[in-house]
This record gives structure tokens, sequence and C-alpha cells, in this order.
């Protein structure tokens, strides 16, 4: 019997380990210490602990309408007033009791001070418990409430919100935040989603996250998709670059290897390199450094740099200073109205990037990083570097 | 005996997988896991929350997390506290590895409300985490960061977010002016006594991207007591018009008349004495303003004024423009009613969005609507009309400009209606009018600079060809009408074709286009493929081209600002 039961006992650990998720990147890397002070441990005293809210959600999901009415008195009167965690929890069980009367309450009982931001987190919650009944009155909602309301019927039901969405005014403004939940619940509504737009503004968070889909499933089409989109605020062949590699850095590699020269490949190729670094540091950086140049090679290498400061900070330092410390042409930021600044302005900073490697490093080991001062950085740049660890 | 190693391999394997998935880490796996078998034992949501003391370690966090994720009938709040607590039982446990993990999560919204939580748990902690956080990520986060730690530390805040750390980091202006202006909003709402007395001695005339701080706070006041935070500004600024001319004076205007406060309506009055222009400017922008601030409390406040008051017609058209897709025949009563107001594009905007709506319901009857309009409109309708009718049938829309083009009263609106239907930026996204203008020649001459712009991102090629077309003929192209060559359509076609652009560009004939074509060439294809871009410019001849070229390249932006 030892025989079996040995056998049995490997092929369980073997088992375990495959499917355990590999986090030792993580677990090895130098520790930053940041102490948490804890504090007391009674639901409405000083407690904020996670144990705390535990109660606190154990005591609002048994009570009754008038119950949570006076539990949401004692909150404001507490000094966890402003504890959104808290105030998820009785909301949520509210709006499933009594949407209406909580609404009310809000508006009523709240000071203004809480109002608003309470307010939006009831309109979620009304709408995710009860859709229809809450369209009656928040139909003539507008700006982030509504949006919050339309985000809440969309976590439940993504065809009632695109529905809803039809009727409400200014609905252009708020499609964008329910297009994911359109995206992924009803997809079949997604080309009368783009043809209805009025801006192009309106198109953008049905196509990205379209193409988010297709990156995940089939990344030849994912590309494609991408690049009839045309370059219209972002270069979205970038995104879909982006979320390829995330999953399968060599699928996403096997795309750029087919672009022609452009500056999507450009934008693609640093995106990969910040991805496939996370995963595969040699093959990475092999493929950084055999297969681009340039501008291109020098950003990736700033973004490999700060994919890999965290577990690495004294490589990722030797990765930048690789790439070199002077400005390089800039390819993101290009004269054009549809480029959105979120793009123009995302040029790796080679600078920036050592300056922060340096101060972790120091952080984590302060001897190291002095004989790395001595070691690597050129002398005309040591001073420099010692300025950024003064406090 | 090899019966019994074959069961007793294959009993643990199954053991192995099934603890595996539930414990070992597979997060996804663990999840389902974890909500089919609460399905099973149809237990009440109540018991099915993630219960605290399953929160052992720094793994059951990752689970609950990955857990709260996935839908499983419970209300979506609930499952997003499962996430939070996780959250806050992680930094409990290891601050350091949730920290890590932060860095190293792919998905930003981990760090957002990793902080959040740790702002709950330990705002001095929180802020220490922040500032050794990786610079760019704790960029994306500290606008969610600082507003949190309002509501839990204002002081700690206060001293915090105006840091140089933190107004340098946001990206652009228009980033650092909502960053201060939101932080400064929630800091009137954590502690309103201390933020007043921030106003102290600022210039609250001055109107700057960092005294929008002050505005927020005056909005935040004028919402608790708008006769205090309306008589404070006043004395301040010395004048109405100054204070309506200061950060954050037209939106607390725009509160009290929604609040019906008397003050408030004795300053809209005191607005007539002004001169005619500045008079409907001041209408116009506080109009604005209370659509932005409540659009159906500013929509039933106009309701209620005499129908020839300028400010109810102001109302009504802004609230058109925002109902005009949801609502186009409501949109164009209202557009209708407020005549006298508001420039031309904006009334031609409104008439475009509402006839692109009513062309998705009724194609054939809002066709035949556009001829009962204002001269003035119908280019804009006929524009709305072929934007959303080329997207749902083409073959209607062309047949539809025919018999525009042969109507008289309405031949003269279709090039330009046409053109609008064809440029990026109203809805239609990137589109291509090569078998158009196969099968309409005319509108060629319609073929204006975001025409061929939209058509350059759609299909490159087709359109440098057009343009090499047209020159030949002897015919005008689009970007060199006015005294400047506009070179949007040039850049299109250096960003996504470089290489068959400098074939393009050789074909073109002598002259400043062509030189302007090779500059920004160069300028762009540089920036990314110095060593393609140089070849290129080795080869050419001496000449105009090539010294064009060099001008390109030295204009490659060099913009990154190392500290260095």
């Amino acid at each position: 019997m030892a025989l079996p039961l040995a056998a049995g006992l490997l092929s369980f650990f073997i088992s375990w380990q495959v499917t355990k998720r590999d986090t030792s990147a993580i677990e090895k890397s130098p520790k930053l210490r940041v102490p948490i002070r804890r504090q007391g441990s009674h639901v409405l005293g000083s407690a904020r602990s996670a144990g705390s809210l535990y109660q606190w959600q154990e005591q609002v999901e048994g009570s009754s309408v008038t119950e949570l009415s006076d539990l949401a008195r004692q909150l404001i009167s507490s000094s966890h007033r402003n504890d959104l965690a808290m105030w998820q929890t009785l909301l949520a069980a509210w709006s499933e009791q009594d949407g209406q009367g909580m609404i009310d309450f809000i508006e009523k009982d709240v000071p203004i001070s809480q109002r608003e931001t309470l307010l939006e987190i009831g309109w979620f919650a009304w709408g995710a418990a009860e859709p229809d009944a809450a369209f009656v009155l928040g139909k003539t909602l507008s700006g982030p409430r509504e949006q919050q309301f339309l985000m809440g019927v969309a976590a439940v039901d993504a065809r009632k919100a695109a529905e809803f969405l039809s009727q409400m005014p200014n609905s252009q403004m708020s499609r964008y935040y329910i297009s994911r939940q359109i995206v992924q619940g009803a997809p079949d509504l997604v080309d009368g989603m783009l043809q209805s737009a009025i801006y192009d503004g309106g198109r953008v968070g049905f196509q990205s996250e379209w193409v988010k889909q297709l990156a995940a499933t089939d990344p030849a089409k994912a590309v494609e998709y991408a690049d009839n989109m045309g370059i219209i605020f972002q270069d979205n062949i970038r995104i879909a670059i982006d979320e390829i590699a995330k999953k399968d850095p060599a699928a996403a590699l096997e795309q750029i290897q087919m672009m022609p020269s452009n500056r999507s490949k450009a934008l693609s190729s640093v995106t990969l390199a910040k991805d496939w670094v996370r995963v595969d540091r040699d093959k990475a950086l092999s493929w950084i450094r055999g297969s681009l140049t340039g501008p291109v090679q020098h950003y990736a290498l700033v973004e490999a740099a700060e994919a890999t400061g965290t577990t690495d900070p004294e490589g990722a330092l030797g990765l930048v200073l690789e790439a070199g410390l002077e400005p390089v042409a800039d390819f993101y930021d290009v004269r054009g109205s549809s480029i959105m600044m979120s793009e123009s302005s995302a040029l790796p900073d080679a600078g920036k990037t050592a300056a922060y490697l340096f101060q972790r490093l120091a952080q984590t080991d302060p001897e190291g990083a002095e004989r790395y001062l001595q070691d690597h950085i050129p002398s005309e740049l040591q001073e420099k570097f010692r300025s950024y660890l003064q406090p | 005996m090899n019966l019994h190693i074959l069961i007793g391999a294959l009993f643990g394997a199954v053991l192995g997988i099934a603890i595996g998935k539930v414990s070992g880490g597979n997060p996804d796996a663990a999840a389902k896991h974890m909500i089919e078998r609460s399905e099973k034992t149809k237990i009440s949501n109540r018991t099915r929350t993630v219960r605290e003391d399953k929160l052992v370690d720094v793994q059951a966090c990752r689970d609950a997390i990955a857990a709260s994720a996935i839908p499983d009938g419970r209300h979506p709040l609930l499952r997003k506290m499962d996430r939070e607590r996780a959250l806050r039982r992680w930094l409990e446990l290891d601050s350091s590895s949730a920290l890590a993990e932060a860095e190293s999560n792919q998905d930003d919204s981990f760090a957002i409300d990793l902080f959040k939580q740790w702002v709950e748990l330990d705002p001095i902690s929180a802020v220490e985490g922040l500032g050794k956080l990786n610079p760019s990520l704790a960029d994306k986060l500290s606008r969610d960061f600082f507003i949190t730690l309002m509501g839990r530390d204002p002081v700690l805040a206060a001293q915090e977010f105006r840091k140089d750390r933190w107004q340098l980091g946001q990206k652009s202006l228009s980033d650092r002016l909502e960053f201060n202006r939101v932080i400064s909003l929630a800091w009137f709402n954590a502690d309103p006594d201390a933020a007043i007395a921030s106003l102290d001695g600022v210039d609250l005339r001055v109107r700057d991207a960092d005294n929008l701080t002050e505005g927020s706070i005056l909005i935040g006041w004028g919402k608790v007591d708008f006769d205090a935070a309306w008589t404070y500004l006043t004395e301040k600024t010395g004048s109405i018009d100054d204070s309506l001319t200061s950060p954050g004076g037209m939106d607390l205007l725009a509160e009290g008349l929604l609040c019906g406060k008397s003050e408030a309506i004795a300053v809209l009055a005191s607005l007539s004495d002004l001169d005619g222009r500045d008079m409907r400017n001041r209408v116009s922008q506080l109009a604005d303003t209370m659509v932005r601030v409540d659009m159906q409390e500013s929509l039933d406040w106009a309701l209620e004024q005499p129908e020839d008051d300028p400010i109810r017609k102001n109302i009504l058209r802004y609230v058109a423009s925002k109902m005009a897709a949801a609502d186009p025949d409501r949109a164009l009563e209202m557009l209708d009613e407020s005549k006298g107001t508001g420039a031309r594009y904006v009334i031609e905007g409104i008439t475009r969005e509402s006839f692109a709506a009513l062309a998705s319901s009724d194609p054939v009857a809002s066709a035949e609507r556009i001829l009962d309009l204002p001269v003035g409109q119908r280019k804009a309708a006929m524009g709305g009309w072929l934007t959303r009718v080329f997207a749902s049938d083409p073959d209607a829309a062309l047949a539809q400009c025919r018999n525009w083009m042969e109507d008289p009263e309405l031949s003269a609106d279709l090039p330009a209606a046409w053109a609008l239907s064809f440029s990026w930026e109203h809805g239609s996204g990137v589109r291509d009018p090569g078998e158009m203008l196969a099968a309409m020649p005319e509108l060629n001459d319609a073929v204006n600079g975001m025409v061929l712009s939209t058509w350059a991102k759609s299909d490159p090629e087709s359109a440098a060809n057009w343009v090499t077309e047209r020159l030949e003929l002897g015919e005008k192209v689009p970007f060199n009408d006015g005294p400047f060559i506009d070179d949007s359509f040039l850049m299109d076609l250096s960003i996504s074709r470089p290489e068959f652009t400098a074939n393009w560009v050789m074909g073109l004939p002598d002259g400043e286009i062509q030189r302007e074509a090779a500059r920004t060439l160069i300028s762009n294809w540089a920036a990314f493929d110095p060593d393609a871009a140089n070849n290129w410019i080795n080869s050419l001849p001496p000449g105009p081209v090539r010294g064009a070229a060099e001008e390109g390249l030295s204009k490659t932006t060099k913009q990154n600002q190392s500290p260095f």
C-alpha cells in the first residue's frame, strides 16, 4: 500500500504546483517597509480593520429598512462617515428593500457635504437592484448620477442599460461608461451603438473594448479591426498589442513582425517590451537589444526598466543607463488634433525613471545604492543622483 | 499491485488538482470553484460573503479578490465590498507585498482600490506608501487617493496635495486643473472651515490654473450657504462683474438661481444694465453653467420665466444640445423657441445631431422634413442625415444625394453636407469616399481638409493618389486653399505609410506642396525610424526637396523633460 500512496502524494504535489500561481517574483522582491499602525476593534468605534468591515456587513445584511436608516444615521455621526466601503454595503442592502426610500433619505437626511457622493452610489445601487423601478425616477438624471445609475443597471443587465441609455438626456456622454458591459454582455448591440454615435468620442469606448475582446481570442483579427478603425484620438493597434501581449507576448511579437514600419509599429514595440519583460526578462531584453533600434529601442528599454523596478531596481537602473539619459526623438506627440493628450504625453522619461529607481534602490539597500553610484553612474551625474536621496 | 498504483496516482492527481484549484492560487479557477460551491448549496447571501476568518493569509486575499470579480447573483456592491475587505486585510497582513502587487498588477484599478483602503486603515502610512510607489503609477492614482484622503484626514491631505510632486505629476494643464478642482471640493466637504480660511489672502479677481482651487471651495460653500459665500466673494472682489469672472463665481450664481435666492435673482436682473454684447455673453455663460450644474432643474426653472427672456432662451438652447440624440423632436422644438440666441455653429450642431437621430428611426420622413427647416439649418440637417444613412444604407444615401443635387432648393447645400458626413468627429469614424466620388464626380470639389484627412486614416494610398490626380489636372487640393498648408493629411500619411509616402512625394509636381510633404514626412518618420528616413534623404539629389527633408529632420521633436 505504501507505493500507491507515495505515487498519489507525488501526483498531488505535482498537480498542486502546476495550478499554483507564480507570485515568487513579488515575494522575492526587495521589501519596502511601510508599517501600518493598527487601531481599535469596535465596529463603529475607531476600528477600520477588515474584521470590522465584516462585522458591519453582517449587521447590515440582517437589518430591516427601519434598522438600515438607523444604521445610516449612526454612520453619519461617526468618524467612519466618509468610509465608502461601509456605505456601499449599507446602500446595497437598502436598495434591495426600498430604493426609493433610500434615495429620499440621502436627499433629505444626509449632510450636503456627503450628499452628492452618496447619491451617486445610491443610484448605482438602485439601478443594480431594481432597474425598472429605478428608471421611473432615474430617466431624467444627468451627469455623474446618470452615469452611475446606468453603470448599476449594466452591472446586472447590459441590454437593459443600453435600452435605458437611448431614452436618457445627454446619453451620448454616458455611453462610454457602460461600453465594457455592453461589449461583454450584449455584443450584438455594438454595431448599433457605433452607428448611433453623433461624435466619434461616442465610439471610442465600444471600439476599444471590442479590440480587447478580440485580442483575447484572435490576435490577428484584433489588429486588423484596430487598423480599420484608423487613428482617431488614439492608436488602436497599440491597444490591441497591449492586450495580446499581457496574455501571450509571442503572439504579440508575431503581429508586430507583420506590420510595416510606421508609428503604430513603434508604439506597439515599446508596449510589448513593457509587457514581455514582466514575464520573461531575458527573452524580452534579447529582443529589445537585437531587433529594435534608435528611439524605439530607447523607449523600450526605459519601459522595461520601469516594469522591472519593483523586483530588481539595480538591474532596472542598468537598463535606463543602457538606454541613455539624453532625450531622443518623440514619436508619441505628433501634430494633429486627433491624438488625445493621454497618448501624446505618454512618452517614457529616462531621467525620471532613473531618479525613481535610484531612490528605490537606496530605500531597500542604502549601501548597494552608494556602491552603484560609485561604480556605474558617470561622475558628472553623481551629484545629481545624490540629490534624489534628499528628503 | 499495478492497479493500486494507478488508482493511487489517479486519486492523488484529482485531489491535487482540486485542492490546488481551491487553495493553490489560480485565482480565476479558485473563484469559479467558490461560486459553484456556494450556488450548489444554495446558501444565503450573508453566508456567501467571504468570511473574515478565511482571510488568513495573502493567498486567501488574492483568491477573494479574484472571486469578487465574477457575478454571483449578489448585489455588485457587495462583491465590491468583498474586494475592498480583502485588500484591507492584505494590507494588515503584509503591506510590502501589497505594494509590490500594486506595481506589478497589469490592472491599474488594483492600485487605486488598494490605496483607498490603505487611507482608511492608516492615512500617514498610505501617504508614505504612495511616495514610494513607481512615480508614473503614483501619478495615475493620485487623484482618487487625495479625494479619499480628504475624507479621512483633511489636514494631512491639504498639506500634501499642493506639493510640487503631485501638481507636476499631472500630465497636462487640464489634468492639473481637474485635480485641483475635485480635491478642493473634497476639502470643503471634509473640513469647510479650513478650506474657507485658505481663501484669505488670495486675490479672487485673478483667474488662473492655481486658483481654480479657490473656485471649487466657493462652489462647495455656495451649495451649503449661498448667501454667505456670495457676500464673501463680492466683498473680496469689490464688484459683481469681478465676482462673475472670478473662479467659481458663475457656478455660485447658478446655484443661487436654482435655489431661488433673492440675491442671485437681483444679480441676474442687474445683468440687463450691461452693454448689449457683454449682457449676451454673461447670460449665455450663466445659462451654460446652470445646465451643467443640473439640467432638469435648469429646464424647469427656465420654463417658469417669460417666453422672451434671454436666459430662458439660452437655457433651452443648451438643453436642446444635450437632448438632440435622445429626443430630437423636443430638441428641435426647444431650438426653435430659443431663436435669436447662440452662434450659428451651435444651432447647426443641434440640427445636425437631431437629424442624425431622426434618420435612425425614420429616414424617409426625416429627409422630407428638411425642406421645412429655415434655410440656414438645412445644410446641417442634410449632413446629419447623410452621416447616419451612409452607415446604415449607403445605396439609399447615394440616391438621396442625387435627389438633393437635382432639387433647386437644396442642391447648393449638398456638397458641404456631404463633406460633413465624410469627416471624422461626427460619429462615423473613418470613411473612404472613393466609391462615392466615382459615382458622383461632381462632389470632387467638395473634398475639404477634413474629408481628406479622414480618407487618409481609412485608406492613405487612395487618398494620396486622389491628390496626385487633382494636381495633374491642375485642380486645387484642399490642404493648400489658404495662405498656409494644412498638414494634417500629410501627417496622417507620414505616420501610417512612410515608405509609400516617400515614393508619393517624388511623384508630386515641383513646388511648395512637394516640399511641405517632404518636410512633414521626415519630421515624423525620423522620430520612429531614423535610419530609414536618413537613407531616403541620402538618396535624394541636392535640391529643394532634399533641403525641405533636411529641415524636417531638424524639426523632429525632442521634448521629454529629463531632470538631467
